[in-house]
């Protein structure tokens, strides 16, 4: 039991660098202000839940291997305080329209994903 | 570009005809203050566009000029993220899914909403006091942003686990609970990210208020002459100082103080 917890909290740890890796990389050659690295952080993160949440729902894969990897790797890769920090520093620095489209950017395309990912993992069945 | 060009060829023009015309002092000192204010670049630099010159390879391994090479931001970012993860994990085993059957809240998660609200607050509170806070060490400030911020409050919430909640929701047919979650999560975010980043603010407006005037204090307490040292008395030298103390704006070229991203607070 313990160690399962410790697994998936190093599996925590592992997406956070592993999201940190992509922000950096993408921030390099991203120079506007819109946050595209957050957004695609979370449409990654998305696609790859609705993978394993299918394969775990048609029995492809077992509960311990889902927990590692959706509650522990992309628990740790998808962020939502980024997300919900960057809308209101959008919308402080008088940025509305962009703000608004982010929050339905960031709504909508990770549920496309999710939907896209479960119907991908439901083709392997 | 093309206008930034012209306005340079106009100021040299002006520069010229001024220089020609007659020594007039205060014109001149205004065509130097423009020349000075508008970057004239020359040489390869003032091409159409500028060849940009690539870090030297050794410097690209070097933290300084390389996040990516940044040891200690890795393990920071990864000891930040177990944690938030751990703290994420353990509550959703603490506060188990009630597993509801109402149409309007079978999609709610208690765990992850109060994961993510608890995660987005911390954040906007860190982001906002980290990018005001100039009496920590920018060193200081970088890890704990990144290690707190990104690492443990990135790591503590989660978008995925909300949006296979989400999916589980509309494949049991609660469409209502679907929107109604994800709405909510989202408006609640907001607010407590908004309210989190004015307590930042406020936090830090103390302090930098309370050093502001330690720095008025300072500046008033005029130096002791040593024994025997005649201080001539100059009441009008006393009476305009050379700098104006505890001007809120004050108009100087220095760098800016903050080194902060004021979008994301992210310290570089």
């Amino acid at each position: 039991m313990m160690g399962e917890f410790l697994l998936v909290c190093a599996c925590g740890g592992l997406g956070a660098v592993a999201r940190f890796v992509l922000n950096t990389s993408i921030q390099r050659w991203w120079n506007r202000v819109f946050p595209l690295s957050t957004l695609v952080i979370n449409i990654t993160a998305a696609f790859f839940a609705g993978i394993a949440a299918s394969a775990y729902f048609y029995q492809t894969v077992g509960y311990f291997t889902y927990l590692l990897f959706v509650a522990g790797f992309l628990g740790g890769f998808s962020t939502f305080s980024t997300a919900i920090n960057e809308m209101v520093s959008l919308a402080k620095s008088n940025r509305i329209v962009m703000a608004l489209g982010y929050f339905a950017a960031t709504v909508i395309i990770p549920f496309l994903m999710i939907v896209l990912g479960w119907w991908i993992g439901a083709m392997g069945r | 570009m093309n206008t930034h060009i012209n306005d340079n060829q106009d100021t040299h023009t002006q520069a010229a005809d001024s220089s020609g015309a007659g020594f007039d002092a205060a014109e001149d000192t205004g065509d130097l203050r423009k020349e000075l204010m508008q970057p004239h670049p020359t040489g390869a630099a003032a091409a159409r566009k500028p060849p940009s010159v690539p870090l030297a390879p050794m410097k690209r391994m070097q933290a300084k000029f390389n996040p990516l090479a940044d040891g200690m931001v890795y393990l920071v970012v990864f000891l930040g993220g177990c944690v938030g993860t751990a703290l994420r994990y353990g509550l959703w085993l603490t506060l188990p899914y009630p597993g509801s059957d109402s149409p309007v809240w079978m999609a709610f998660h208690p765990a992850t909403f109060i994961a993510n609200m608890i995660a987005c607050f911390l954040f906007a509170l860190l982001t906002s006091y980290m990018s005001q806070a100039i009496w920590i060490r920018k060193r200081v400030r970088q890890l704990t942003s990144r290690g707190l911020g990104m690492g443990m409050c990135g790591g503590f919430s989660t978008l995925s686990a909300m949006m296979v909640e989400d999916i589980t929701a509309l494949h049991n047919s609660g469409y209502l609970s679907f929107i109604i979650y994800t709405i909510l999560s989202f408006i609640a975010g907001i607010a407590v990210a908004w309210f989190g980043s004015w307590l930042g603010l406020k936090l830090t407006s103390v302090r930098s208020a309370s050093l502001a005037v330690a720095d008025a204090l300072r500046h008033q307490e005029q130096p002791k002459p040593a024994i025997g040292v005649r201080v001539p008395t100059d009441t009008d030298a006393d009476a305009a100082p050379m700098m104006p103390h505890g001007d809120p704006n004050p108009q100087t070229d220095e760098i800016p103080v903050v080194h902060a991203d004021p979008l994301t607070g992210e310290v570089k």
